[in-house]
């Protein structure tokens, strides 16, 4: 971003916020590093790409990384509850117990999404 | 007949002490009790992350298609007992019949101009309450079932670093709560499945090596990157 011929470009490591102002007639830049720590990181990885600009989000080739990694387990995830579901379903002594708290569980996730939507 | 949840592990003792015997019948049993009660959450979970991890996907995009709707309506002057924000915010919610998180957006400079905006998932309403004339201007976007989705995900009505908003509607801090339970769940159903892998004497040398490098590659990202860089 341009504000009074300044340059400013936020560069963030996961668990560190650096950023560079650059002075353009001037020619110099200043750099201010913070470390925010492991919290802040997982917050950052947790959150990334975010909604908006995603045009210019993940443009470092770890975060890329990180989005492939993300990715890979979402499929993992979903992989595994279809597993679990059938690996379930073939122990026939609890089935009647696991239908009862798929059916509960489907109760209220789906009261519960109904109430905050409508 | 034996439940078909009794520990069956090949390598097992026959003189397993009967609490640990029980500790892992139970542990098994429960491991799948949570995890298909939290079925339906998870599934909203994993999916709507894999949305928010992609947004240039087309397909979801939602905020473009939204569907817009704006009215006006004359609104009582807020009485002398109500003098927060958030008190006023709520007493011109119910003139409007409206319901909802309060997203405080803008910062208030002219006392009988009163802006701000109410967001549930699926639902977005940005009200203009003018004081002085009595009179609130909304405008009401409608999203599509992407936007549920997408909104179902992050809907906990606070933001890291914002303190001025918090939660004021008694769903957002239902269904918040309803996040920390399958997070506690998740976490529970890791837990005892590293248990169970460690009862299998065969699997440990591939379970350690496959826990090793995925605890690596989440170092790497959570702390090695700063090393590195």
């Amino acid at each position: 971003m341009v504000k009074e011929q300044k340059l400013i470009i936020p560069v963030t490591i996961p668990g560190r916020e650096t950023t560079v102002t650059i002075n353009i007639p001037t020619r110099e830049a200043t750099i201010v590093t913070r470390e925010t720590g492991l919290a802040d990181a997982l917050v950052t990885l947790h959150k990334s790409p975010g909604q908006h600009g995603a045009n210019i989000r993940m443009n470092w080739f770890y975060m890329r990384a990180w989005r492939w990694m993300a990715d890979a387990t979402v499929y993992l995830i979903l992989f595994i509850l279809v597993s679990g579901i059938y690996l379930w379903h073939v122990l026939r002594a609890e089935r009647w117990v696991g239908f009862i708290l798929l059916f509960a569980g489907a109760l209220s996730f789906f009261g519960m999404a109904y109430a905050v939507i409508h | 007949m034996p439940s078909s949840t009794e520990p069956t592990g090949p390598g097992k003792s026959p003189n397993v002490p009967r609490f640990r015997a029980r500790f892992e019948r139970w542990n098994r049993k429960l491991h799948f009790y949570v995890g298909l009660f939290l079925l339906f959450f998870l599934w909203l979970f994993a999916f709507s992350g894999l949305l928010l991890n992609h947004p240039t996907w087309t397909f979801a995009e939602f905020w473009t298609n939204r569907e817009e709707t704006n009215y006006e309506r004359d609104i009582t002057g807020p009485s002398a007992d109500v003098k927060s924000d958030l008190a006023q915010a709520h007493d011109i919610l119910k003139q409007l019949e409206i319901e909802g998180e309060i997203m405080w957006t803008t910062t208030r400079t002219d006392p009988n101009q009163f802006d701000f905006q109410v967001r549930r998932p699926g639902h977005f309403f940005f009200i203009k309450a003018d004081l002085a004339q009595k009179r609130a201007t909304v405008r009401r976007a409608e999203v599509n079932q992407w936007g549920v989705m997408k909104a179902l995900h992050s809907f906990t009505g606070v933001q890291m670093n914002d303190p001025r908003n918090s939660r004021d509607w008694a769903l957002t801090s239902m269904w918040a709560f309803s996040m920390d339970g399958v997070a506690a769940g998740l976490i529970f159903m890791v837990l005892s499945s590293l248990y169970m892998w460690f009862e299998l004497p065969q699997k440990r040398v591939p379970g350690a090596i496959v826990l090793g490098l995925g605890s690596l590659i989440f170092g790497l990202f959570c702390v090695g990157l700063r090393w590195l860089f």
